[in-house]
């Protein structure tokens, strides 16, 4: 056992491993200073939930409190090991400031009330709006972390109960690509990959990807294979010299918004090379004459000038993939957040599918999620998609949803698409929306172009629930808010980025009167007494476990097949189980289409496809006549610029993203000592180049301006392009002292102040990665080291230039300490 | 003048007069992006076909304009209104982006029998320069009428059904 400081040490010490052999066993531990293991009286199973990695792991109870956390050593995802934000982000549970009772808004300020009198109003305002504006003056927002069967029960609620096309989440912002991408090439949604691919690998290819921050314990897997023999090759797109680019056999730092004139180039040239898989690509896929055609005249010269990237860098990239037997690809937020963002993901399906590359050990693509349980709201449809991944245009499929749910097809929403969360917020905007439920997310601080989102969630005739474990930035602006509890705190499924899914149990009593969000659901539809056509209750269901064995009969014969699956069982199993799991796949499913077979024929895809340019909807029967036989699809569009570039007035590229320590609008990261100490306050990251260009030193405290709004923060010179800024999104205003949330627009602290209100025309997922800006002195630092920006030195946001030797190093301290246990 | 050119003439027309059109959506719904982005990236396919148009043209003995002068000051690019602009008015704006994607679809509808036309009696003459500016155009021209459709599917629900006031006496 070593005692590891997991702040300064983010991925821990390295366990080697060769190519097709086990990931050796480590087990992380943290407890509270001063907590002895002996102390503890329970440890209750549960997975990660401020990421999407899914890592099992177990919890420490004591006198009824969490005490600490412990990864699981029996686990298929992380083998025993936890990452930071695992290890201390349960100290938030016990903050002091949770939310412990109902608000309601009376006379301009919120009261604390008993539930009841909370439920009875938002009762009594739906029950107004249906009567008055129907159920189309009711949108529900919700998030990517709570559980399945909370997602499930909200659906019910919203498309049968209420009957409304308005309920999309926040995985509109981080996971909408991943779907589309998945949807457009396979039919239907559902993780291609494993990640035991990362075993087996020869090529790895990080598409806008910064796996070392974003899923740490993927990071060390890939690391313990890149310290062992054979290791495999990096390729990492990104315009940030990140963890993993420092690792990487080729790194292209493309110019942003630039990443489809890419992949269309590698594409060329996996075609031009003869990399192809003839036959693979003959009995399995459609539209590869068309995608040749489509990319003839996008060579690696032709990319390089758009990307700003060497020429003979592409081709290297190229030759890395042309050259792979074993080629594992994921893809993240620098393509998701990016305009032309489903083309240039499907692009990345398209490099597997062409070298025939899918379905077999160390051939995976990973379209990855950001949060624990996106792929949770993508199967139960509280995203935007219908329950079971079914196509909202096939009467066949929302007619199997109105028997389940015993209601007249006519009740559930399905005459176009469900409302996607941009256009929900516009609907609000302009008033055709009444009331707007939020549930365990902070739009007042996540949404682009903050200034716009605050008018519309503030207006007196938008009438706003928000459901949350603080009172965040949102809630602050609610009329009724909602004290929810949280992980730990509640029992319920949680299925990660390689669909392996594990049971979260309830560990300790949620603060005060603090109640799990499916039991808030469940109160509501009470209330409403939403019924079925026969008169019965539409919701019957009391408590997860019944809500669960609901779910099963819903994904049954449908891709994301959870039969075989119980709560009993999950709570026996050693390791999470993939889905399918049903009575084919008793054991589960470690990867998808092995068999060359896909979820696309026309009676089963969850979509007739879209085109990738525009965002139209493909016709039933024009997709009926050209994939009648269900393959994969070759899909292409053709490189634009983005919707706002640089110009005189705002020269640099302004990009947001995230960093290792902190989780979304850090709610709970914040609260949690040794993560925040590691990354206090907002920086903005520029080049040693860019930095003299702006007469600008690490330090200084800067603001960051466009037309939508401005930020002020302390520059950190980093690796990271010239022409670019870099600001994490994280930062909000509840833990400054600042006027009413409403007068927060001129010089603030969220990157979003700056963003721009524009999306994906396929996904609908905003662009938090390309708008433009410029850079102006606030005040100096004179090179006084202790006013370095406080922006870790671990990661991605390492220092560089002339004074990269005077940052202090970023380390947690005695209270960081871990243990790390090798079993081997 | 030839039946071809006036043709060529007709479609050079409608082609101009959708670039114009969906500039002008691209102004005045400026606040909802999928119309402004859609119809600034679609009214780019309609220029490039009103140049291919122009220089065919002159095979023809037609003097085409190769250009749409843009009349609206760069409007699309300007920010959007704020919602405080149009206190009570959503209702009646969400009525007015639908006319208008009515107006832009007809338009481009009137512009996909034109290159039908214009396909046909390339066949049927052997023209394959023409044909081949029919292969590459046309189908442009069905996906902004597939982009107006959908757009008219997804709004249509709300802008109607929210302007209903007392809606259980539907």
């Amino acid at each position: 056992m070593t005692l590891v400081d997991r702040i300064a040490e983010p991925w821990g010490e390295r366990t080697p491993f060769a190519p097709g052999a086990n990931w050796p066993t480590r087990v992380d531990a943290f407890l509270a200073p001063g907590v002895d293991a002996s102390r503890v009286e329970q440890w209750v199973p549960s997975a990660s939930l401020l990421h999407s990695n899914g890592d099992a792991m177990d919890i420490a109870v004591a006198a009824g409190r969490i005490v600490g956390v412990r990864g699981r050593a029996g686990d298929r995802v992380n083998r025993g090991r936890l990452g930071p934000k695992d290890l201390y982000g349960w100290q938030a549970n016990h903050f002091s400031d949770r939310l412990t009772t109902p608000m309601i808004r009376e006379g301009g300020s919120l009261v604390a009330c008993d539930w009841d009198t909370a439920m009875e109003r938002i009762a009594d305002r739906t029950r107004q709006l249906l009567h008055r504006h129907g159920p189309g003056a009711i949108g529900f927002y919700t998030t990517g972390q709570l559980f399945l069967e909370e997602y499930y029960a909200l659906t019910v609620l919203a498309r049968a109960g209420i009957g409304t096309n308005h309920l999309d989440g926040n995985t509109r912002l981080c996971t909408a690509t991943a779907g589309e991408a998945l949807k457009e090439s396979f039919g239907s949604d559902g993780q291609p990959g494993s990640y035991t691919d990362i075993d087996h690998a020869d090529v790895i290819a990080l598409f806008g990807h910064n796996v070392a921050e974003t899923q740490p314990v993927l990071w060390m897997r890939i690391l313990d294979r890149l310290a062992g023999p054979e290791p495999p090759r990096l390729l990492v797109v990104d315009p940030r010299r990140t963890v993993p680019a420092r690792h990487a056999a080729v790194h292209l730092a493309v110019r942003p918004g630039t990443n489809l004139a890419l992949m269309n180039a590698l594409v060329h040239e996996v075609i031009r090379r003869g990399a192809v898989a003839e036959d693979f690509v003959h009995d399995h896929t459609i539209g590869s004459d068309e995608l040749a055609a489509a990319v003839a005249d996008c060579t690696p010269e032709w990319a390089a000038t758009v990307c700003d990237v060497p020429a003979a860098d592409i081709e290297r990239a190229a030759e890395l993939i042309c050259g792979a037997e074993r080629l594992t690809s994921t893809v993240l937020q620098g393509f998701y957040q990016s305009h032309q963002a489903t083309a240039a993901a499907v692009g990345v399906n398209n490099l597997h599918l062409l070298r025939g590359m899918l379905g077999r050990p160390g051939c995976g693509v990973m379209q990855m999620n950001g949060q624990p349980t996106a792929q949770n709201t993508r199967e139960c449809g509280a995203n935007g998609d219908l329950p079971g991944f079914r196509n909202w245009a096939n009467d066949q499929h929302v007619a199997e949803l109105a028997k389940l749910w015993n209601v007249e097809t006519d009740q559930i929403p399905h005459w176009g698409p469900p409302t996607h969360a941009m256009q929900i917020l516009r609907y609000a905007e302009t008033g055709s929306i009444k009331m707007l439920w939020i549930s365990g997310t902070n739009p007042a601080v996540s949404l682009p172009d903050l200034h716009r989102v605050r008018s519309i969630l503030s207006q007196q005739r938008l009438f706003t629930v928000v459901q949350d474990i603080f009172l965040t930035e949102t809630a602050e602006l609610a009329d009724v808010v909602l004290p929810a509890a949280t992980w730990g705190e509640k029992t319920g499924c949680s299925t990660n980025a390689d669909r392996t899914v594990h049971l979260s149990q309830k560990a300790i009593e949620p603060p005060g009167m603090a109640r799990p969000d499916l039991d808030i659901f469940l109160d509501f539809a009470r209330r409403m007494d939403f019924r079925d056509k026969d008169g019965r209750p539409l919701i019957p269901w009391t408590d997860a476990e019944e809500v669960f064995q609901a779910w099963k009969a819903c994904s049954a014969g449908r891709p994301c097949d959870y039969t075989g699956l119980s709560h009993s069982r999950l709570r026996q199993e050693p390791s999470g189980v993939q889905w399918p799991c049903n009575s084919d796949h008793p054991r589960g499913t470690e990867r998808l289409y092995g068999d060359g077979r896909f979820w696309a024929q026309p009676e089963q895809c969850e979509t007739y496809g879209k085109d990738l340019e525009t965002g139209a909807a493909v016709p039933p029967t024009e997709y009926k006549a050209w994939n009648p036989d269900g393959k994969a699809m070759l899909r292409h569009a053709a490189y634009s610029s983005p919707p706002e570039e640089p110009d005189d007035r705002y020269p640099l590229w302004l990009t947001t993203g995230r960093t290792l320590y902190h989780f979304h609008t850090r709610t709970k990261t914040a609260r949690v000592p040794q993560l925040n100490r590691a990354a206090p306050q907002v920086w903005v990251e520029m080049s040693p180049g860019e930095a003299a260009r702006q007469g600008l030193a690490e330090g200084d405290l800067a603001e960051i301006i466009n037309a939508r709004g401005a930020v002020r923060a302390r520059v950190r010179v980093a690796y990271v392009r010239d022409g670019v800024l870099f600001v994490p999104f994280h930062y909000g205003y509840f833990d400054v002292a600042d006027d009413a949330p409403n007068q927060r627009q001129q010089a603030g602290r969220a990157a979003n102040e700056t963003t721009i209100t524009a999306w994906d025309p396929a996904s609908k997922q905003p662009l938090f990665k390309t708008c433009a800006a410029r850079i102006a002195l606030v005040e100096r630092a004179g090179g006084d080291p202790r006013v370095a920006a406080a922006a870790p030195t671990t990661t991605a946001s390492a220092p560089a230039g002339p004074t990269a030797h005077l940052v202090p190093p970023t380390v947690g301290g005695p209270d960081a300490l871990s243990t790390s246990t090798r079993q081997d | 003048m030839q039946p071809l050119a006036r043709l060529i003439q007709e479609l050079h027309e409608g082609e101009r007069g959708l670039v114009e059109q969906l500039r002008r959506a691209a102004h005045q719904h400026r606040s909802d992006y999928d119309v402004r982005h859609g119809a600034i990236q679609l009214s780019g396919w309609s220029q490039n076909h009103v140049r291919r148009l122009a220089e065919t043209g002159t095979r023809y003995g037609l003097h085409l304009a190769a250009d749409v002068q843009d009349s609206s000051t760069g409007a699309a690019h300007q920010p959007p209104r704020k919602a405080t602009e149009s206190p009570g008015g959503g209702a009646e704006s969400a009525l007015l982006l639908l006319r208008d994607l009515r107006e832009l679809h007809l338009a481009a509808a009137c512009n996909h029998l034109n290159w039908e036309m214009l396909s046909q009696a390339a066949k049927a003459m052997r023209d394959d320069r023409l044909l081949e500016l029919t292969k590459a155009c046309q189908p442009q021209t069905v996906r902004q009428m597939l982009w107006t459709d959908t757009l008219i599917k997804e709004l249509s629900p709300q802008a109607f059904s929210s302007t209903s006031a007392e809606y259980d006496q539907l």
